[in-house]
């Protein structure tokens, strides 16, 4: 399935538990922020969203890196736009 | 089997969650002294600048818990500790049993002393509405000159400067000794942050030891030294944490700077395990006790620990690191950056706006600083959990 994954820059401060959980997923940049990769790849040059095709297993990997965001900067979408992560 | 979990910070919810995940049939019960389920407090800044509503803290709500069948004992913490009988007396007068004791409790911040309405911490949720409210105050009333002081050179202190900078608060910042992370940071990066502060209207008195004044039970100044006297509304204090460990050392489990565990979380008492702020644990990363004070640290030994507990023991090794935000500048703390621990600590890449400092022991990184120019930190890292000398 599609997803979309969007880091928000403003709120990411680094901790970098996104990136240890979902290292193909999430990666610091520079800024000491995260970008989001696609499945290790930054196609397109760095951003901080992404639209990722993934597996049920892979999903599952994704959220569990967003919640563990301290300062919950990592949403993740359907392909129909419904927000997965975090509950509105 | 029935674990005790005492704290219901991100490590001791993580690895409730976790152990749920691996046995359906467990008993899971969290005691917490705060009366709120798991919040962030890494976002407790941005609630109390306005930016994040307070329903957003919150990381599980309490359906979470009955959803998970884990008791969540609020408002609850641990009195007296059986290792014998294996059981916790607690707060709310009851006897929690357990086959394995997780201790989760992190550290306290250490206190002023003064209970004076101003002086003001920010250990938590209640700690962060209390400073909205002084801050309204100080917003709103007549006094001329609206000055906040903050107490301390570390992390906490960095957060009440940008709060108070978010609100135009005129701030004065009186650390003990030289300048911020004493322990840690050289001359030339502690000047570094030094200007930067003072560039952006910050007063910093060194070598400062405070003296609260008070006008009818209010904060109204504040010795910095001797002559100086501030005006201040408000006191954020940043000043240290301290473990409470005495509640732990009582029952006969060994605790030093925290609660000594190895590299499996486990302590030198039978089926008592310790994560979070609160454990020293044997760094196999970085080759010695550390006590690790971070989000991430917290989450990834909650893991481990779940894992191990469920039968597949697993050693914490990570490389973790602290980020702070002083005004725009960027500040990174990656490993062990203990100067006292440290063979050698090099300067790298030293300008007057950033500088990179690498400690090194036994001819190996195992910890770095970065200020301002933070680019190199996935390098650094790299080098540390590769045990390699970073140059």
């Amino acid at each position: 399935m599609k997803i979309t994954i969007k880091v928000d820059e403003d709120l990411c401060i680094g901790a970098a538990s996104c990136v240890t959980i979902a290292p193909d997923t999430f990666s610091l940049n520079d800024e000491n922020k995260a970008d989001v990769l696609d499945h290790g790849q930054a196609e397109g040059g760095p951003s901080y969203k992404r639209i990722v095709e993934v597996t049920d297993a892979e999903l599952e990997n994704i959220i569990l890196g967003a919640q563990s965001c301290p300062t919950l900067a990592v949403s993740i979408f359907d392909e129909d736009g419904k927000k997965l992560f975090p509950e509105d | 089997m029935n674990y005790l979990i005492l704290g219901g910070g991100i490590a001791g919810t993580t690895l409730a969650e976790e152990l749920r995940k691996g046995d359906g049939e467990a008993s899971i019960t969290i005691l917490e002294r705060e009366t709120h389920p798991l919040y962030s407090k890494v976002l407790l800044m941005n609630y109390v600048k306005g930016k994040v509503s307070r329903d957003k803290l919150f990381l599980k709500k309490l359906e979470w818990y009955s959803e998970n069948r884990i008791e969540l004992a609020l408002g609850v913490e641990a009195r007296e500790i059986d290792c014998k009988n294996q059981f916790v007396l607690a707060s709310d007068g009851r006897e929690y049993p357990y086959d394995k004791l997780i201790i989760a409790t992190g550290m306290q911040p250490r206190l002023a002393g003064e209970n004076i309405r101003g002086i003001a911490y920010f250990r938590n949720l209640d700690d962060a509405e209390e400073l909205k409210e002084l801050i309204a105050q100080t917003l709103a009333s007549d006094y001329f000159d609206k000055n906040c002081v903050v107490v301390g050179g570390g992390f906490i202190s960095t957060e009440f400067i940008d709060i108070f900078n978010h609100f135009n608060l005129p701030t004065s910042v009186c650390v003990r000794s030289e300048g911020f992370w004493s322990k840690v940071l050289s001359t030339e990066s502690q000047l570094i942050l030094q200007n930067h502060l003072e560039n952006a209207g910050v007063k910093i008195f060194s070598k400062s030891n405070i003296e609260f004044n008070e006008m009818n039970g209010y904060l109204d100044s504040v010795n910095v030294s001797k002559g100086v006297k501030v005006s201040a509304q408000i006191a954020g204090m940043g000043i240290g944490l301290v473990a409470e460990n005495e509640i732990f050392t009582k029952a006969g489990i060994n605790c030093k700077i925290g609660v000594v565990v190895d590299e499996y979380m486990q302590s030198e008492t039978e089926n008592v395990y310790a994560i979070g702020d609160i454990a020293e644990y044997n760094d196999i990363a970085l080759g010695r006790k550390m006590v690790s004070g971070n989000w991430l640290g917290a989450l990834m030994q909650a893991r481990s620990v779940a894992k191990t507990l469920l039968g597949e023991a697993t050693a914490y090794n990570l490389v973790t690191a602290y980020t702070t935000d002083l005004l725009g500048k960027a500040v990174v703390f990656i490993g062990d950056v203990s100067k006292e621990h440290a063979d050698d600590v090099v300067q790298l890449n030293a300008s007057k706006k950033d500088i990179i400092e690498v400690f090194q022991r036994d001819n190996k990184t195992v910890g770095a600083v970065m200020i301002g120019d933070v680019s190199r930190r996935q390098e650094i890292t790299d080098a540390i959990i590769n045990k390699k000398l970073y140059s």
